[in-house]
């Protein structure tokens, strides 16, 4: 009896030592338990942005850290330098006005469209422009306090009756991103969008593989600021600018 | 006595277990590694020195001839081709001494102690004395009295560690003296805050602020 006492303290003893310990290894050796519908390398959330006459620019998300990149048709690879969950690739050197299609890679294993398509996108007939016009802003996570590191952001501006292309980039890892709007165009392509006004912006930001964008829509004026409001995924919502102490 | 020999027995297990998890705690905090955060805005992880004592240039630099071609290539330095600026850059001048900024402007152009440096995403802090007659420049050290003749969509390059890195001005604006606020190595995207005395050029009763965004970074 007493025998089977010790064993059984014993036992309990050895069950409460054994989680934490196993619990920690896991932990430390970055085994993940997953089960997901998705496959962790397939591109998300794709946004085919900054269309010009010899450039393109293409944005997505994958749930694992890949090397991501371009194949084009005709064989020509655009490949990142270091593996990540948040992809953006200009692909340059391509001639105005002409379709071209292509697949994603992740890790060298290509993927097409849901559809079994290839990607697929028209340059633009206006001949680039070399202007420059950078505005930024800043991602806040769900928590509202901390820094978005990382993600997918695109921007789309409406004046009147008129609508922007896309631009987008890549938020860094202290919740920043920046986009271009030098040589902006209109969504058909076929004249400048006139950026330095007050315009509606509507931003989209991927953070997750399996999720929708969330979307901001703010009211900005290009003519007097760079900055755009800050953009907070969570419920937390202080919209405001960072201001300059006796400005 | 059969209450005291159970309250005994759990005392006994809960102070195994909780011995257990203590070392189990301790184990995995000393052996974490020691993660190091690239690219962050604060200049934590370098080694601050004072002005006098070790900068990448030394003393006696001074702008003539200074050129892509003959610069040390780890060093730091800023060129404003539209101002014909090409100077040393002193890296972690503290504003807070007038003895200290005024000695780093002997070789160049101040970078602010505690903001970022060009290779980290936040904002690098440059300041300089300006002087009204911009002919006296160079005799007062007063690098930055041209910035004002600054526009939207100049370029500033900076050079560091071998790394040439191109600003686009965005944002030209006063703040008075006491504006403190606009010294800081925060920024959501990587850029150049360059502060002066004026306007009027060389006044001490407001600050003239020149920023700009960064676009390119190559190796040169």
């Amino acid at each position: 009896m007493k025998k089977n006492k010790t064993l059984s303290l014993l036992t309990l003893v050895g069950l409460l030592v054994a989680i934490p310990v196993v619990t920690g290894v896991f932990q430390r050796s970055g085994f993940e338990l997953r089960i997901s519908a998705l496959e962790e390398d397939e591109p998300r959330n794709v946004v085919i942005s900054d269309v010009k006459s010899t450039s393109i620019k293409v944005s997505w998300v994958t749930e694992r850290q890949v090397i991501g990149g371009i194949l084009l048709e005709n064989g020509t690879q655009f490949n990142e330098s270091t593996k990540s969950s948040y992809h953006t690739i200009d692909v340059t050197g391509l001639k105005a006005s002409t379709t071209y299609t292509f697949k994603l890679l992740s890790d060298a294993k290509a993927w097409t469209m849901e559809t079994g398509s290839d990607y697929s996108i028209k340059t633009s007939s206006m001949p680039a422009s070399s202007e420059k016009f950078l505005v930024y802003g800043q991602v806040f996570s769900p928590d509202g306090f901390s820094f978005q590191q990382g993600g997918v952001i695109s921007m789309q501006l409406v004046s009147g009756s008129e609508t922007s292309q896309i631009v987008s980039a890549v938020i860094n890892e202290t919740g920043g991103y920046q986009f271009d709007l030098g040589g902006l165009q209109n969504d058909s392509l076929i004249r400048s969008f006139a950026y330095k006004q007050e315009v509606e912006a509507t931003l989209k930001v991927y953070i997750a593989h399996d999720q929708e964008g969330v979307e901001k829509t703010y009211s900005i004026d290009f003519l007097s600021q760079r900055q755009i409001q800050n953009i907070y995924l969570g419920e937390v919502n202080i919209d405001i600018i960072p201001g300059v102490v006796g400005e | 006595m059969k209450v005291l020999k159970f309250l005994l027995k759990y005392i006994f297990i809960f102070t195994i277990v909780f011995i257990v998890y203590t070392f189990i705690y301790h184990y995995q905090v000393s052996s974490s590694p020691n993660v190091k955060v690239e690219k962050t805005f604060i200049a934590s992880d370098e080694s601050i020195s004072e002005v006098a004592g070790d900068n990448d240039l030394g003393y006696g630099v001074t702008n003539t001839g200074l050129s892509e071609g003959n610069i040390d290539k780890n060093g730091f330095y800023i060129n404003i081709p539209r101002i014909n600026l090409f100077k040393p850059i002193v890296k972690n001048v503290d504003p807070r001494y007038k003895e200290v900024y005024q000695e780093s402007w002997k070789t160049g152009v101040s970078h602010g102690k505690f903001t970022a440096l060009p290779d980290q995403i936040g904002n690098v802090y440059l300041f300089a004395h300006a002087v009204n007659d911009a002919s006296k420049m160079n005799k007062e050290n007063a690098w930055f009295s041209l910035i004002d003749e600054l526009s939207e969509s100049d370029q500033v390059i900076v050079y560091y560690k071998g790394q040439r890195y191109t600003y686009q001005v965005s944002r030209i604006y006063t703040v008075s003296p006491s504006a403190t606020g606009v010294y800081t190595g925060v920024s959501p995207v990587p850029k150049v805050t360059m502060q002066t005395c004026g306007p009027p050029r060389g006044s001490v009763s407001s600050r003239y602020m020149v920023e700009a965004l960064q676009v390119y970074v190559e190796n040169f």
